[in-house]
């Protein structure tokens, strides 16, 4: 893999600063083996990268919850939606454990999947 | 009582509803196309009539949107904090440069090389939201994309719709393998297929999961892919590069509290590479993660498969 398209996002600021580079895929290359003609990244890092402890999102009111479709549950299931930027700590585990479906045999309710057509 | 089930389209993709009382499957379906075609009108960039065409039409100036807009857009903004910038709703132009131009149905799958610019993202902080005032602010030249979490956001929004409209039992709503749960579920609870592609026939002998509540999401490289000059190109974008990202994984599931934190972890995941590991871990949501040479690895308490030790 190219170190520029190395995902290691501890790395990335650093990589950014070094980094603004024009890419020409060849027809018979790939991303992995793009050729860097320029260089200089002319961008803040700070734009593209960070963490959930530096961002304040100060510029993000309440709530508004008006309008729109709104969450109904019947108590058997926390209402798990939670769109609010400025509260919530990180991303929420289920509240029941998934489990290895009972026996086999014509019981899939649904297929999970990349989404393409 | 046997769960029944309807099949369509929606926002591009496939669209499943299932109920566990067939009686109220119609209520079900009529929630979901409302849910769900309010979200295409609102968020689809690809609609020069949808409210975020028009949002970014007004770059540069504030201005005031729908409730739902604004819940989208809150949600975009929550899931690339929560991921340390790893999904971001700013990545528009960026997917647009490596020809991902329209509906995916109208992407040529081939076509002439391009040539690509290393570009960070504009970066989602530039976009400023006044709840109160429920408005808006994107800089001029920054294209939103919120099809990473808007699908998911629809299918958390429409089961929780379809749930009310039926008044009892419990509902699924898959839109492009994207799926949520609202209500009880079925005895042993609603099964699910893990797979690459949520087109992928139903096969009791893969690998298949039970949730009762909650979400599961799957992002993948290999399904919404095409090549340009020979090069194969995919539709998630590392906002650091502005290309598509190439990391570990090629496909993640993540179950989660609901669809859209399913989605922004299973996304976040493939950006984050071989850190989505202990990240994943750490947020203790159940994952199952496939490299490019197919090795599947599950960590959280995603349950491994009789024989089959958790990676």
């Amino acid at each position: 893999m190219s170190p520029l398209l190395r995902h290691d996002t501890g790395r990335r600021d650093a990589a950014l600063e070094r980094r603004r580079s024009t890419v020409v895929m060849a027809a018979a290359g790939g991303l992995g083996a793009v050729g860097v003609l320029t260089g200089m990244l002319a961008a803040s890092a700070s734009s593209t990268s960070g963490n959930a402890s530096d961002s304040s999102g100060s510029n993000v009111g309440a709530v508004d919850g008006s309008g729109g479709p709104s969450i109904s549950n019947d108590g058997s299931q926390p209402s798990g939606v939670n769109q609010d930027p400025s509260s919530g700590g990180s991303l929420n585990p289920p509240f029941n454990a998934p489990s290895l479906p009972r026996g086999r045999g014509g019981g899939v309710n649904a297929v999970t999947g990349g989404s393409g057509r | 009582m046997s769960v029944a089930a309807v099949d369509g389209r929606a926002l591009g993709t496939s669209l499943r509803v299932v109920a566990t009382d067939a009686a109220l499957l119609d209520a079900a379906r009529a929630a979901v196309d409302r849910v769900v075609g309010e979200i295409d009108a609102t968020c689809s960039r690809f609609r020069e009539d949808s409210e975020i065409s028009a949002l970014h039409r007004s770059a540069g100036r504030e201005v005031r949107v729908s409730p739902l807009l604004m819940q989208a857009l809150r949600a975009a903004l929550r899931g690339a904090r929560l991921s340390g910038g790893a999904v971001d709703p700013t990545v528009g132009s960026a997917v647009r440069r490596i020809g991902y131009e329209g509906d995916f149905a109208t992407v040529a799958r081939d076509g002439a090389p391009l040539r690509l610019t290393v570009t960070p993202v504009p970066g989602w902080r530039q976009i400023r939201l006044d709840a109160g005032a429920r408005s808006a602010f994107i800089p001029e030249g920054v294209e939103l994309d919120l099809g990473s979490s808007a699908k998911a956001l629809a299918a958390d929004l429409a089961a929780a719709a379809a749930h009310a409209a039926m008044g009892a039992g419990g509902v699924l709503v898959s839109l492009g393998g994207d799926i949520a749960v609202a209500g009880s579920a079925p005895e042993g609870g609603w099964v699910i297929q893990a797979a690459e592609d949520s087109n992928a026939a139903v096969d009791d002998s893969a690998e298949s999961i039970a949730i009762r509540s909650g979400g599961v999401a799957t992002s993948s490289t290999t399904v919404r892919a095409w090549r340009r000059g020979g090069v194969a190109l995919h539709h998630i974008v590392d906002p650091a590069t502005g290309l598509p990202v190439q990391g570990p994984w090629r496909t993640v599931t993540v179950v989660a509290a609901d669809c859209l934190d399913a989605n922004i972890a299973a996304t976040g995941a493939i950006v984050r590479g071989e850190a989505a590991l202990a990240w994943l871990g750490e947020l203790g949501l159940p994952s199952r993660l496939v490299t490019h040479a197919g090795e599947v690895v599950r960590v959280a308490g995603w349950p491994a498969p009789a024989g089959v030790a958790l990676g």
